[in-house]
């Protein structure tokens, strides 16, 4: 661990304290806090970006019969919402979050690797730069899936390479982002803070960033021979040169499933941070949540081929990779004891950070039931591939990580701006967000296991009145969002002055309290003490 | 500009740190493009 003296020795040369004035604050950004505000805003641009796009697709499906897109065109807009949400919105936000706090909560002045910081943020414009300018390349963008399936995805036109370029770039930007999570963690806490004293968010972004190192890489070998079978004549994927088009799809889904765990563990980390400060207790079971979310971690590589039941295996396969899905429930359900437990007998008040963890807790819950339903190889036949996969993750993607992430926005904002945001608005945020999203979810099990196909621009007409009920939560969800980015923009541009601990009433815990709001540049100048 | 650590033990900290790390991406990456040459003679 860290000695006193080194962390003088960190901060005893500062040549500048304050940031850089203009743009160049932001290009030539080293300081965690802007490069993490950078983040958080870029994936904000992207998450309207994606529900734009989202927007599109629901449109064409409010009504049975094609009214406002080509198939083409509607299969482009599926592709590209998932690649945009998931690389360009969710991920980056987390990321974000974890540049503002890792170092606020173990007290370190900065991330440890603060120039690599700058490269892996800036890499993701010119990204989704690339990827968003495939819609204009004759064409257009890709439109087989965001898990490119080949043959499939060798039919993309000129959007090709450019799809595979902006696939490594993002890899690349999440490789270095968790290097940096990594490093910093192992290598820059203050005295004192042992491994099982830090905060629960710290934990859940070190495994995650674990989980980023290992499978990105995977990702990207995926979408490399993707690249040489399309250009250099191998034929990996390709059944006609010997290759095995399945081989992809287990190669995909070993990146794909732990994945969508990088997408939920620092989720977990945020709700196991808001309830305890709300509930004025203590986190129940400290310890066992640091453990569940290591088996969660370790469980999400063994589980991959339950994407594939109906790819066909031999029943050892199908019996090995529906048992290990199932026991991933064990650890997830010690982790929704504990909050339950927490919350038990505490004094609860329901701030909107409070709010959003509660309706995270419920509805992420009902994302894992289905989960586990479609965990079951014989159910999975038929349920596979139709509404009823989609209702299954976006009920874990959005009221689960996503509600995380605005509880996480409206937990720590005004730690991060110093001013309070209007309560009343966020609360209506939070109401609007909870109902519509119920609005445009829920229907979609009953579409799926009614036998309504996914990634289709037109359905036959028995599926009309939840496809237009879904449409209307739809836009109701989206248009609720204008609010969230007004209560934002509100809070950065002034507001009643935020006190030091933030939520005076609550029970917060955690070093980033004992800084001013906000805090000062360089983080903690000098290494606090941890007991 | 960046917030320098100058102490030296800290840094050949990370720097380990930073190496061990781009290994294992390494590894997961050739590892699993040459476990799918194998498969395709
Ligand atoms: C309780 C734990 C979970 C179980 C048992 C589970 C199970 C499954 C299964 C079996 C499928 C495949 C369904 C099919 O295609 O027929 C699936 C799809 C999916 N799950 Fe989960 N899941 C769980 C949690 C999660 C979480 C936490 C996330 C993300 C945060 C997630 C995101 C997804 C996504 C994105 C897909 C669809 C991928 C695609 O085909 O495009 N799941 N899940
Ligand atoms: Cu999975």
């Amino acid at each position: 661990m860290a000695h006193a003296h080194d962390a003088h020795a960190a901060h005893d040369h500062h040549d500048d304290h304050g940031p850089a004035k203009g743009i160049g604050r932001w290009l030539f950004a080293t300081n965690h806090k802007d490069i993490g505000t950078l983040y958080m805003l870029f994936s904000l641009l992207m998450f309207f970006v994606g529900g734009t796009m989202a927007l599109v697709i629901r449109a064409e499906l409010f009504q049975p019969g094609m009214q406002l897109v080509d198939p083409m065109f509607f299969n482009q807009m599926t592709t590209m919402h998932a690649l945009i949400m998931i690389f360009g919105a969710v991920m980056p936000a987390f990321v974000g979050l974890a540049n503002w706090m890792i170092p606020l909560q173990v007290g370190a002045p900065d991330m440890a690797l603060p120039r690599m910081n700058n490269f892996s943020f800036w890499i993701l414009p010119f990204a989704f730069t690339m990827l968003i300018g495939t819609l204009f390349v004759p064409g257009g963008a890709p439109a087989g899936g965001w898990t490119m399936y080949p043959p499939l995805s060798q039919q993309t036109g000129e959007a090709f390479p450019m799809l595979i370029f902006a696939v490594h770039l993002m890899g690349a930007s999440s490789i270095m982002g968790a290097i940096n999570v990594i490093v910093t963690i192992m290598n820059m806490r203050a005295p004192g803070m042992s491994l099982l004293k830090m905060p629960i968010f710290v934990w859940t972004w070190l495994i995650t960033a674990y989980l980023l190192i290992a499978v990105m890489p995977v990702l990207a070998g995926a979408v490399t021979m993707l690249l040489t079978d399309h250009y250099f004549g191998t034929t990996f994927f390709e059944a006609a040169g010997g290759g095995d088009p399945v081989m992809f799809q287990h190669i995909f889904w070993f990146f794909g499933h732990p994945e969508v765990y990088i997408m939920i563990l620092p989720a977990f980390g945020i709700v196991s941070e808001i309830i305890p400060t709300f509930s004025r207790k203590p986190l129940f079971g400290y310890d066992a949540m640091v453990y569940a979310t290591a088996s969660i971690a370790f469980l999400s590589f063994i589980v991959w081929a339950h994407h594939m039941f109906t790819v066909g295996m031999p029943l050892a396969g199908q019996m090995f990779f529906m048992l290990a899905t199932m026991l991933i429930a064990v650890p997830t359900g010690v982790k929704v004891f504990n909050w339950t437990a927490t919350m038990f007998k505490g004094s609860i008040s329901f701030e909107p950070p409070m709010l959003f963890a509660i309706s995270f807790l419920f509805l992420f819950t009902i994302g894992g039931f289905s989960g586990l339903m479609l965990a079951i190889v014989p159910a999975d036949f038929q349920y596979h591939d139709t509404y009823f996969v989609v209702a299954h993750f976006h009920y874990v993607l959005v009221p689960g990580a996503v509600f995380s992430l605005m509880a996480a926005a409206y937990y720590w904002l005004p730690k991060w701006t110093g001013h309070m945001y209007n309560m009343k608005l966020a609360k209506a945020h939070f109401w609007l967000s909870t109902i519509f999203v119920n609005v445009l979810f829920f229907p979609q099990h009953f579409l799926g296991l009614a036998g309504m196909p996914r990634r289709i621009p037109d359905y036959s007409t028995q599926f009309a009145d939840w496809n237009m009920i879904s449409s209307i939560g739809a836009f109701g969800f989206g248009l609720s969002q204008l609010l969230f980015v007004y209560v934002i923009v509100a809070c950065i541009r002034g507001g009643e002055k935020a006190s030091d601990k933030v939520w005076d009433s609550g029970r917060p815990h955690g070093l980033e309290w004992t800084l001013s709001s906000p805090p000062p540049y360089h983080s903690f100048e000098t290494a606090p003490e941890v007991k | 500009m960046a917030t320098e650590i100058r102490d030296p033990e800290r840094k050949r900290g990370i720097q380990r740190t930073v190496i061990w790390l781009l290994l294992l991406a390494a590894t997961f990456y050739f590892g699993f493009i040459a476990m799918a040459v194998m498969r395709s003679h």
